[in-house]
């Protein structure tokens, strides 16, 4: 369980952050949950969909990672093969408050560690150049929330949502059926009146729903990813 | 130039030909005189299918109040209200409504505290494949026929909603209607079909109603002297049946020789707290001249005693009631309302169609008000005629329909009675005198005593009770089909199968399905989506 602290330099000075994907539980996924502000470089590595929360229905932004339940194909031998690793992991084990701004560690993480890894303060007190990066990776997740829901519910208004289904038979002759993905129509935004679509490419919804349109073409390569593991 | 004179008028002549075939007697113009749930359902189911090319106007009364207790419905309404183009989520929101998946049949069948069965509302497992009835009959395991052939009693007892959040609007994995408030529906589909379909919507009282030569509804007047004209008339002025009843004089035909319920006394109880449950069925308890019926909202529970005034006194059916709704009883405003069991003779006579209590009434047993609405509305929608010449025709056809549909529905709640062994008073004895028994329902009761009702016992495509209805109420009642050696060892494999199936299902769902009152909190919190 989480136990979650106020960072502070006073608190935290000696504690290292161990970046080890086997011992993180939350990295063994096959679905992440993204930002629209981490869109661009997603989709250059992932096939990124909507999917619904389960919880409310409502709908997210995901990177597919794998096939089944707790696979992530880009994760080997504890590397993970990609350019940009979701920020929700990236981040790990810090949280940001949306409301203030403060930010946590979670000192229960499998990642903090006293003598390996990444230092967060360094000796004379400032943050460490690793935890700047992790503090704008917070900042990102702290703005991209409020976007994300804008970038979700236009694209929902406009009726360009459509569900999909991944029907997918590998080298081994086993297959998959993934429901409840969704993606964005192509035709349907193709043929938005001219009005909708200005408004969509100046609030920047357009480039993202290309993003994630094309971004489909990683499947094929998440489908050999599973093919060579299946071929081990 | 003479002869291109004459071909000029010949030309002319013949398109005023035309135009008279094409323009004058067709159906421009549809009145429905009435709004409440029969008026405003008529006015969007038809409206949604021609609004464009048919004006469409409702005429209502500001001072008639609207019954507003017809608060069930059947999986029709699904349909209706997605055809109409109608949001589920706003839906839910606004008419504070719940899902249906059945009835729960309480204390019908021998009066003890043990004593209920299920009408779901999904076919038998397989029931296309195979008829399970046969199969129960010799391998029941102690499992009522509805539980072994459908998972959707188990979701029921168990309090569980017919889908998750995730799923799209009017998507589900059990079927389901709606339970709804029918005052707030009725201001619901008017604000739909006025700003959305195209209906006009007129304010003001009839004062009378004119005819021409022919008998046909001309227009009807009102009270500032103001003329509705209209080719097509559908009168929802409930009760009163003011045009079909009132003006073309069509005959009532009183059906309370067979089913004995003549009055309704009905409350709305709100939830003590947030927590109560929200049952996602109608509960119907038997009584000792009738029973109560208990449909759960949103937000408050709709109860009520329909009983049979010859039975019992109004006082006696009233403390049954206050026993029934607890403490809370005394505090609740009490809602007589007259039942009048019955139909028109005719439902579509000259220019003008009964829709809703205007064309008749029956016992809210089955909840068949609201879907009767539907399909006479639906049944105009397809086959309204092109022009007025072949309007008899469509009348007729329209009449025969439903005429059946309502004999079979009158067959259908009087099965009920029929089935029970309750003996402790008059109301349930009298329910079985054979002169009170349609002759069709002794007939089909005599028939399934050797075999059980399956696809080929009922004429119509579009039933309004399917064979599956009927053998969930009478297996549910303990009513036994002899099986013959030729059905006995028929496809038990098959069947087998089918139930075992049934059972995963029922473990499936129970796992899966959120309980109905956390749904419908999510649904008036978050939406469901159209996709």
């Amino acid at each position: 369980m989480k136990n979650i602290e106020e960072l502070s330099k006073k608190a935290h000075q000696h504690i290292r952050i161990n970046r080890d994907f086997n011992k993180l539980p939350a990295a063994h996924t096959h679905v992440l949950p993204l930002l629209v502000t981490e869109l661009l470089s997603s989709g250059a590595n992932y096939p990124v969909f909507l999917t619904k929360n389960d919880q409310t229905g409502e709908f997210l932004c995901i990177a597919l990672l794998g096939f089944t339940e707790n696979e992530n194909l880009y994760l080997d031998q504890g590397e993970w093969q990609a350019s940009h690793i979701p920020l929700t992991i990236d981040r790990q084990p810090f949280h940001i408050n949306q409301e203030n701004k403060q930010v946590y560690i979670d000192i229960d993480s499998p990642w903090v560690d006293k003598k390996q890894g990444e230092l967060i303060f360094l000796e004379n007190g400032e943050l460490s150049p690793y935890m700047e990066a992790v503090m704008d990776n917070l900042s990102k997740i702290h703005s991209g929330a409020k976007e994300t829901h804008a970038f979700i519910n236009t694209l929902s208004e406009y009726d360009l949502i459509e569900s999909i289904e991944l029907s997918i038979t590998f080298d081994d002759k086993s297959s998959e059926k993934l429901n409840g993905l969704y993606t964005i129509n192509r035709q349907k935004l193709a043929t938005l009146p001219s009005d909708k679509l200005i408004k969509l490419h100046q609030s920047g919804i357009l480039e993202g729903a290309y993003i994630m349109l094309n971004s489909v073409e990683h499947v094929k390569s998440l489908v050999s990813r599973k093919n060579k593991r299946l071929c081990k | 130039m003479m002869v291109l004179f004459i071909l000029d008028i010949t030309i002319i002549f013949s398109l005023t030909i035309m135009e008279s075939i094409l323009s004058k007697p067709s159906i421009k113009s549809i009145l429905i005189v009435g709004g409440g749930s029969a008026g405003w359902l008529s006015a969007g189911i038809l409206a949604a299918r021609h609004g464009s090319t048919v004006n469409i106007t409702l005429v209502e009364s500001p001072d008639v109040k609207p019954i507003g207790v017809g608060e069930g419905t059947w999986p029709t309404m699904k349909e209706t209200l997605q055809e109409m183009g109608i949001s589920e989520t706003d839906f839910f929101r606004e008419c504070n409504a719940s899902f249906k998946q059945g009835a729960k049949f309480s204390k019908w069948v021998t009066g003890q505290d043990d004593d209920y069965y299920y009408h779901p509302l999904m076919l038998p497992q397989d029931f296309v494949k195979t008829n399970l009835a046969p199969f129960w009959s010799q391998n029941t395991n102690g499992q009522s026929f509805s539980n072994s052939v459908c998972f959707q009693e188990a979701l029921c007892e168990h309090g569980l909603a017919p889908k998750t959040i995730t799923m799209p609007e009017y998507n589900s994995a059990a079927n389901y209607a709606y339970h709804l408030d029918a005052g707030k529906f009725t201001t619901f589909l008017t604000k739909h079909c006025t700003t959305k379909l195209n209906v006009k919507h007129i304010l003001t009282t009839i004062k009378k109603v004119k005819q021409r030569k022919n008998g046909d509804i001309e227009c009807v007047v009102a009270k500032d002297g103001n003329e509705i004209h209209a080719d097509l008339f559908i009168d929802c002025t409930g009760s009163s049946s003011l045009l079909l009843g009132k003006t073309l004089g069509v005959e009532f035909i009183d059906k309370s020789d067979v089913l004995f319920i003549d009055q309704a006394i009905a409350v709305q109880l709100p939830y003590e707290s947030d927590k109560d449950p929200i049952l996602p069925y109608t509960l119907s308890t038997a009584q000792d001249a009738g029973w109560i019926w208990d449909i759960a909202l949103s937000n408050r529970r709709g109860i009520g005693h329909v009983y049979s005034s010859r039975h019992m006194s109004e006082q006696k059916a009233e403390s049954i009631l206050a026993d029934y709704v607890g403490p809370a009883y005394k505090n609740l405003t009490v809602k007589k309302i007259p039942i009048r069991c019955g139909h028109r003779k005719e439902f579509w006579k000259n220019n003008c169609v009964g829709i809703g209590m205007a064309a008749g009434f029956l016992e809210p047993l089955e909840a068949s008000a609201l879907m009767l609405i539907e399909i006479s509305a639906k049944f105009i929608r397809d086959q309204l005629p092109e022009h007025k010449s072949v309007m008899s025709i469509v009348a007729k056809r329209f009449n025969e329909r439903h005429t059946y549909h309502w004999n079979r529905i009158v067959d259908f709640l009087k099965l009920h009675y029929v089935l029970s062994k309750r003996d402790d008073t008059a109301f349930w004895r009298d329910n079985r005198d054979p002169a009170t028994i349609p002759e069709s329902l002794t007939e089909l009761l005599t028939l399934w005593k050797y075999h059980s009702p399956y696809r080929q016992d009922f004429h119509h495509k579009e039933e309004v009770f399917p064979a599956a209805s009927y053998q969930y109420i009478l297996y549910g009642m303990g009513f036994k089909t002899h099986i013959s050696e030729r059905d006995k060892s028929k496809n038990d494999a098959l069947c087998k199968q089918a139930i075992a199936d049934n059972h995963t299902m029922i473990q499936k769902g129970i796992t899966l399905l959120p309980n109905n009152r956390e749904l419908l909190q999510k649904i008036k919190q978050y939406g469901m989506k159209a996709i």
